[in-house]
């Protein structure tokens, strides 16, 4: 184009704007081929005009358009039906180390001295692309997150309903265990097998009821408190929760002594821990063949420890560094965050949250480190922490 | 001795109506507070069971009119709400019992 002659001055404004213009810009002829690729194609495309010019336009489209180009021109040219001249749409550019790009084409079509031509603006998407799916992905947390409390939401409210007409069957049971007693002493007759499963369902029910009384707890908002437990009956408790609905499916190995140093915890938020920690083994193993968990407590020196091991493949090294982010939950169901929760927990009661990650045939194992209490007696395991509402009860009584 | 019995589930309620008279009480039945406060007539050697979560009205209104008898009888709050919500309902009362549902036989020793 240089150096035949000298440009005229619409030559040296169309080079100014081809040279300045943000977007992309290429023109090519009737056959494809291209005739201007300005400045900004060259950053986008990483070609050099030099190395395009002449090239047919198929070269910065990815392989699987490159026959359809020719066709989508062949068509236009014999039917002059347009299917993007003067209308634009989002097309893949290829760029000249073979990476795919998102790019929006608007094409316009001039009738020159030499034949038409078709002039292309492109814009590269990647960036809207980019922000569309942090956006996206932002949105999935949220919904996750909303989920994870409605979830609690839900089990509040489970509870609540659940446990009224709990009560009156213990209530009924209750009344029925009295009739029976009058009658075996209005009648001297003794009801040995009646009282028996009266029992039974007394029992039962009451079983139900400390279920519900634990979800209760752990669902309940309410404002910490820190007394001085036995890790022991926090962590037996919580897998009660945990194993729900899957003792046929996961087996639950349990060692621990049976002293240990007390914790000065707030036991439903530890608990909230160990039913976080089991439920992510339980899901870490239960494709495996003979999917275990074992939860393991012990102490050494001042430290109290709690361990959760799965027996399913591990973490994978590339998950390692987001585990503990409450955004990046690859197993798409909150574990993340419960993992960040249950770190922040750990870290507030002066202890800490720890992973070895295992592989080569070895599962996953979490780690709680918590301080012992200052006034430890070790505590035996029999000594069960009475409900608060119990105990003022049974203040109130007396 | 009578018990008086205000709790607006049908089951709970009728449950511990069965309860009571399987122990020899007899029994009025209130599915509200303002049932209770327009047709109780309450002595003073006898019972009232409240639960605190009621529609309209809150038990605690029923609470706050016992005590307002010359000779209160004795008062048992019975609730299935979350114990922060109980802590929050009953604070202008000390020295009242309050049981959690689903309650225990701690109840049946009370009544007997």
């Amino acid at each position: 184009m240089q150096g035949v002659r000298r440009p005229t001055l619409s030559e040296a404004r169309l080079e100014s704007v081809l040279e300045t213009a943000p977007d992309g810009i290429i023109v090519m002829d009737e056959g494809a081929r291209i005739l201007v690729f300005n400045k900004a194609c060259e950053s986008l495309f990483g070609y050099d005009a030099a190395e395009v010019i002449g090239e047919n336009v198929r070269i910065l489209m990815p392989q699987a358009h490159h026959d359809n180009h020719d066709l989508y021109v062949q068509r236009y040219r014999a039917t002059g039906e347009r299917k993007i001249i003067g209308i634009g749409r989002e097309v893949e550019g290829r760029r000249k180390d073979g990476s795919i790009f998102p790019l929006d084409l608007s094409v316009g079509e001039a009738q020159t001295p030499n034949g038409r031509q078709f002039i292309g603006v492109i814009r590269d998407l990647s960036a809207r692309r980019e922000t569309e799916r942090r956006l996206a992905s932002v949105q999935a947390d949220l919904i996750r997150v909303t989920r994870v409390s409605a979830l609690d939401e839900m089990g509040s409210v489970l509870a609540h309903e659940l446990n009224q007409p709990l009560t009156a069957i213990m209530l009924y049971l209750q009344a029925l265990e009295r009739e029976v007693h009058r009658i075996q002493v209005t009648h001297s007759r003794l009801e040995p097998r009646t009282s028996e499963l009266l029992g039974k369902a007394t029992r039962e029910a009451q079983r139900a009821g400390s279920i519900i009384q634990r979800v209760r707890q752990l669902v309940e908002k309410r404002a910490p408190e820190r007394k001085t437990a036995n890790l022991n009956v926090v962590v037996d408790e919580a897998l009660e929760l945990a194993m729900l609905g899957h003792h046929r499916s996961v087996y639950l190995r349990r060692f621990g002594p049976t002293t240990l140093p007390g914790v000065l915890i707030d036991t439903v938020q530890i608990q909230q821990i160990v039913l976080n920690l089991t439920r992510n083994a339980i899901e870490a193993c239960q494709c495996e063949a003979d999917p275990t968990v074992t939860v393991t407590t012990w102490a050494e020196g001042d430290i109290v420890c709690l361990s959760v091991a799965d027996s399913g493949p591990g973490i994978p090294a590339g998950r390692m560094g987001t585990l503990f982010n409450a955004f990046r939950s690859e197993a798409g169901n909150g574990m993340g965050i419960g993992l960040t929760i249950s770190r922040a927990i750990a870290q507030n009661h002066m202890g800490e949250l720890l992973v070895d990650p295992g592989g080569d045939g070895k599962g996953a194992c979490f780690t709680v480190r918590l301080p012992a209490a200052a006034d430890t007696a070790a505590q035996n395991r029999d000594s069960v922490a009475a409900m608060p509402m119990a105990a003022a009860a049974e203040a109130d009584k007396s | 001795m009578t018990v008086h019995i205000v709790e607006d589930d049908d089951g709970v309620r009728d449950a511990l109506s069965e309860l009571c008279r399987a122990v020899g009480r007899s029994v009025q039945l209130y599915p509200d507070s303002e049932a209770f406060g327009s047709g109780a007539t309450v002595e003073p050697d006898d019972m009232v069971l409240v639960d605190i979560g009621l529609p309209g009205e809150p038990g605690t209104e029923v609470v706050r009119r016992v005590f307002r008898l010359p000779v209160p009888p004795k008062v048992i709050v019975i609730s299935g709400l979350p114990l922060a919500d109980i802590h929050h309902a009953m604070r202008d009362f000390s020295n009242v019992l309050v049981m959690r549902k689903p309650l225990t036989s701690e109840l049946l020793a009370l009544l007997a």
